[in-house]
């Protein structure tokens, strides 16, 4: 195996594109990323497209080699979309490291994208509700909201996590996210706005939850050994691993943590030769509060039960001892689902070149985590710095 | 230990005996892919609980509605819903459910003891 770097990035803002379609916001991001790499289109060798319901939200399925063949990439290249709901932009992530790593291609280009925001309340519901099993679970009337809901009610009962602790991860997510010009949300929200904010699902509020949105985003990669000629600053990939959690929650052994979490971290942990200590800056995937505090737990930076008391320690600041979400997180930065994993690491790819908006002091470690539906399917990576 | 009357219909593997919440392919203990139609005398008690106020368009008539995740036996959960709702008052973790019936669509209603 050789070592990957990224040399590109490229993005659309997240939030309500009006007039922007699917394939022009991922062809935007694209031509970013290669302008960024100083890259040249047809050296590119595969791509892989992240999405997760442009069938069900936009009408329009095979968009991979629709999108390769607008971009103008070659024509003897595989063009592929994946997906895993949430978590279908690290997984395109991962496939485009894979083919470089293995050395069937020397370069190539991940994109994620998500259109949302043109469709009703009751499409996106129903899109983003067909990555719940729909044999079982699902139709109990089980939505996103009340799956996390459950597990908040549970850890605050195990652990004494409370609402404020909750409206505490927002309110620290609506408040990085005012210096990031890619967010949706730039305004500061009064705390008092977020506790009295709409119930979704008992204990979620609205502002518990992350808003549908469109985006999206692309990096190009290439092998660690030329990724010099092309970018003074490449960041390496130096963990990456995938797994595989449970369809529902009630088989889900301890719905307190979502394993596929904790097992993508160790192996990517123990891929990079790190711990989580080591880590400066963390970008994970907060669809509700209450997934920041498990994840933050489940990925090892605190122990099991403490997470929502280090948010409310100030810890997860971005000056804190585990910056976590500074970019404003799907909470407030958006989510526009298939584009999220590639929008994470667009993100620490800027803080380990030193130039975030937010920017973390020193950055030379960095961890991406996205997480797809139920926590059936995780990615996490971890980014270094070029030294 | 109080054993409600009405029994919760499971599948149990054939091979080693384990029960689990229909559907069910490849048995979690044994990787043994028969099951038998069963049922499963339950202390059944609240593991968490919901109260779902946004659902999509084929639950909308339902709002406010209660969804629980039941204990069942040692290893075995049901994500169900809560029979006679009152917006889940008076619900707390860890207490005792009656099992109430499996509907037309698989899904198990319990109320509270």
């Amino acid at each position: 195996m050789r070592g990957v770097s990224i040399i590109g990035i490229g993005t659309t803002p997240f939030g309500v594109l009006e007039g922007l379609g699917l394939k022009a916001m991922a062809i935007q991001a694209a031509n970013q990323a290669l302008a960024d790499a100083g890259l040249d289109r047809k050296e590119i060798e595969a791509l892989y497209v992240g999405n997760f319901i442009s069938g069900v939200l936009t009408g329009q399925e095979t968009i991979a080699p629709q999108i390769g063949d607008l971009l103008g990439l070659r024509k003897d290249i595989p063009c592929t979309k994946v997906e895993g709901a949430c978590c279908s932009g690290g997984i395109a992530l991962r496939h485009a490291y894979s083919l470089i790593a293995s050395d069937q291609a020397q370069f190539v280009l991940a994109i994620g994208v998500e259109k949302m925001t043109h469709a009703s309340t009751e499409k996106n519901t129903e899109g983003l509700a067909t990555a719940m099993d729909h044999d079982s679970e699902g139709r109990t009337g089980l939505t996103f909201p009340g799956f996390f809901a459950l597990v908040a009610k549970r850890h605050m009962h195990e652990f004494g996590t409370t609402a404020e602790h909750l409206a505490l991860v927002s309110l620290k997510n609506h408040d990085n996210s005012v210096n990031n010009p890619r967010a949706r949300f730039r305004n500061k929200v009064a705390i008092e706005k977020i506790r009295e904010s709409k119930l979704v699902a008992d204990p979620l509020r609205i502002y518990d939850c992350c808003p549908i949105s469109d985006g999206a985003a692309a990096v190009v990669l290439c092998s660690t050994e030329i990724a010099r000629r092309f970018n003074p600053n490449p960041v390496e990939i130096i963990g990456t691993a995938q797994s595989t959690g449970y369809t529902t929650l009630y088989d889900t052994p301890n719905p307190v943590t979502l394993d596929a979490t904790v097992i993508a971290g160790k192996k990517a942990f123990a891929m990079a030769g790190i711990v989580p200590a080591d880590v400066d800056v963390v970008e994970l995937h907060d669809c509700f509060t209450i997934a920041e505090i498990v994840d933050s737990e489940d990925l090892g930076f605190f122990p099991k039960g403490r997470g929502g008391f280090a948010v409310a320690e100030g810890l997860t600041r971005v000056d804190g001892k585990v910056p976590i979400n500074p970019s404003g997180g799907l909470i407030s930065k958006g989510h526009p689902v298939g584009a999220t994993g590639i929008g994470q690491v667009y993100e620490v790819v800027r803080q380990l070149r030193g130039n975030h908006e937010n920017q973390v002091k020193d950055a030379e470690i960095a961890l991406t985590h996205n997480l797809g539906a139920t926590g059936q399917v995780v990615t996490v990576n971890i980014f270094r710095r070029a030294s | 230990m109080k054993i409600d009357e009405k029994t919760v219909p499971v599948l149990r593997c054939t091979g080693c005996g384990t029960p689990a919440i229909p559907p069910r392919y490849v048995c979690g203990a044994c990787g043994g892919i028969g099951f038998a139609q069963d049922n499963l005398g339950a202390q059944a008690t609240i593991y968490s609980y919901t109260v779902t106020r946004v659902a999509p368009e084929a639950f909308r008539a339902d709002v406010p509605y209660t969804v629980l995740l039941v204990d069942l036996a040692p290893g075995l959960r049901v994500t169900a819903r809560l029979a006679s709702d009152k917006e889940g008052e008076g619900l707390s973790i860890g207490q005792s459910l009656t099992f109430e019936r499996v509907d037309g669509r698989g899904v198990y209603w319990f109320r509270a003891a």
